[in-house]
Order: structure tokens, then sequence, then C-alpha cells
């Protein structure tokens, strides 16, 4: 299981990612996450919407209320533009680290 | 043993969110993760209770909820700052076109002035009768509905931040009556009292007011009940 501050680190980035394949809403993320990471991303599920609220207040999420398909209201959330940019820059600085780690443990620090 | 009401339960959870402060679009947010959450729990075949029970720790304490989307919900500090300095030129326009200098700002009691900025600031953001049914209920000692104690505990929390910033108005005001007498050492000593003075006020109205009143709205009920 992921460390809690690991997990933290990584929410946004995350949850962007799995926003750029087509908009979704809270639930459905939470169960993507974890289905995708074998239960090794556990969030605890409400710490989830402070995030969203966020990156939607710096305009990298839109949101929208709709019906969903049980009846009830549901906000659901969708990557924009700005979004999109900001996905790629978190996506590159997190190749850079896993890189490093990856080079270190195959001996560059000797070097 | 009564039977399990699952809409009861839901509406018990909902009350404690609005309780912990998390705002009306926040919950209807979270009470559709919950119901999702109980659904599939039933369809995997758990018995509604346990789905609800399990449900409710995923999605974490309401107190605990309440905190981060407050924290989401604050301001941040660069708009505090920029609060502050909106504030202070305000004061310093209305002196100004009045032909008033700031110093005889310092000639009013510090509690009064740290007193009337809370007054006025709450009653132009929150409205006359907000504010004073804040007073009635935190010293009134009747305990508010549910749904008005975020409300109100809002109303303190404001309250708080103003008395603060009455403090840091008359520290400007303290350091501008500095600035301006550097040439006679012998007055820089009342001045540095005054500033003090004004901050030690705003700390007492902050602290043992605000803090306070807003510990009394958000007392527990004697007879709060546990979700089912």
């Amino acid at each position: 299981m992921a460390s809690r501050n690991l997990v933290a680190a990584s929410a946004i980035p995350i949850l962007m990612a799995v926003l750029a394949h087509g908009e979704s809403y809270g639930y459905a993320i939470i169960q993507r996450v974890r289905t995708l990471s074998d239960g090794e991303l556990d969030w605890t599920e409400g710490m989830l919407y402070p995030v969203l609220h966020r990156l939607e207040k710096k305009g990298w999420v839109k949101s929208d209320w709709r019906q969903s398909d049980t009846g009830r209201e549901r906000k659901y959330y969708a990557l924009s533009a700005t979004g999109r940019k900001a996905l790629k820059k978190e996506h590159a600085e997190w190749e850079r680290v896993h890189l490093t780690l990856q080079a270190l443990l195959a001996g560059g620090a000797r070097g | 043993m009564a039977k399990f009401s699952l809409e009861t339960a839901i509406g018990t959870w909902r009350r404690e969110l609005q309780v912990a402060g998390v705002n009306d679009e926040a919950r209807r947010e979270l009470e559709d993760h919950l119901r999702s959450s109980v659904e599939r729990a039933i369809d995997a075949g758990e018995q509604v209770e346990q789905a609800f029970a399990r449900a409710c720790v995923l999605l974490g304490e309401p107190v605990v909820l309440g905190e981060e989307f407050t924290k989401e919900t604050n301001m941040n500090p660069w708009s505090k700052l920029v609060g502050i300095v909106v504030a202070v030129a305000a004061i310093w326009l209305v002196l100004f076109l009045e032909g008033l200098h700031a110093e005889m700002l310092l000639q009013w009691p510090p509690l009064l002035l740290v007193l009337g900025l809370c007054a006025g600031g709450l009653v132009a953001s929150h409205g006359p009768k907000r504010a004073w049914r804040a007073l009635s209920v935190a010293f009134g000692g009747r305990r508010p509905p549910l749904g008005e104690i975020a409300e109100l505990r809002e109303v303190c929390r404001r309250g708080h931040r103003l008395a603060y910033a009455g403090g840091v108005l008359q520290a400007i005001f303290g350091a501008i009556g500095i600035c301006s007498h550097l040439d006679q050492p012998s007055l820089i000593g009342p001045w540095i009292g005054d500033i003090l003075i004004g901050l030690v006020h705003a700390v007492v109205v902050a602290e043992l007011g605000f803090a306070t009143m807003e510990r009394w709205i958000a007392r527990p009920a004697p007879d709060a009940g546990v979700v089912a």
C-alpha cells in the first residue's frame, strides 16, 4: 500500500489523468483509481472532493450538474484546455522523478 | 430494536455534515457518492445497514470532511492582505474627505474601535439580523436548529478575523504616528503603548469574544443522536 504522503502528492496528477480520458464524477473516479492501482492507492473517499474543487478554482477542471442514470443530480467533472497543459507538465515532472530514481538504483549514484 | 431506515440514517449524516460546516453543494455531491457506494455494496449482497456503515467509513468522518472543505473555502493569505489594504485605504479616504487626521482614531478607546469594526463588518457581510442572531444564540443559551449552526459559526469566524484586522489597523495608525514624530523621541513611547493596547484589545475580542461565541454555538445538544 502506498504511503499517505505519496497518495496525497500524487492525487492531483492522478485525478487529472482519469479526467483526461473523458468526463467523470467523484465515485467513478475513485473506483477507477482503485481498480487500476490494484487497491494500492487507497484514498479517504471524501477527501477527493476538496481536491477536485481546488482544481476547479484553478480552472484546470470544469464541472456541470446533470441528472444521472440513477435519476439523481450528479456533478460531472471534465479536464479543461489549461488542465490538459498542466497535466502534461505534471506528467513530465513525475517522469523525471521516476527516471532519476531508476538511474540511481541502477548504479548511477556511483558516477 | 428499531428497524434500520436508510433515509433516516442519511438524513442524520447529512445534518452532521452541515454542522461540520460543509456547504450545501458539497453536501449534495457527497450524498450522491454515499448513495452510489451503498447501492454498489447492496448489489454485492451486503445488508443495507452494513452497506451504509461501510460507505460512511470509506467517505470519512463528517468533522474531518468539514475541516477539509472549510480550508478550501477560507480566503488565502494574499486575499486577506488585499482586503486589509483596501479597508485601510477606504478609511484613509473617508478621513481625508472629512478633513480629519488618522491620529484622531487613536484618541478613541481601542476597544471601541475594534468592536466598531467587528460590528460594522459583520452587519455589512451578514446583515444585522444574522449578526444579532449569532449573539443571541451564543449568549441566550437556546440551541439553534441544526441547519443554522454552520452559518452562525461562520459569523463568529468572520468576527474573529475582523477583530484582528482592528488590531492591525491600530498598529498601522500607530506606526504612521511614530513615523511622523521621529524628530520628537519623547512621543514615540506613548505611540508604541497605544499600538500594544490596540493589539491586546484585538486579541481579547477575538479569542475571548468570538472564539468563545463559536464554541458555545457549536456545543453539542444534550439529546444528540447517534447514526443508526
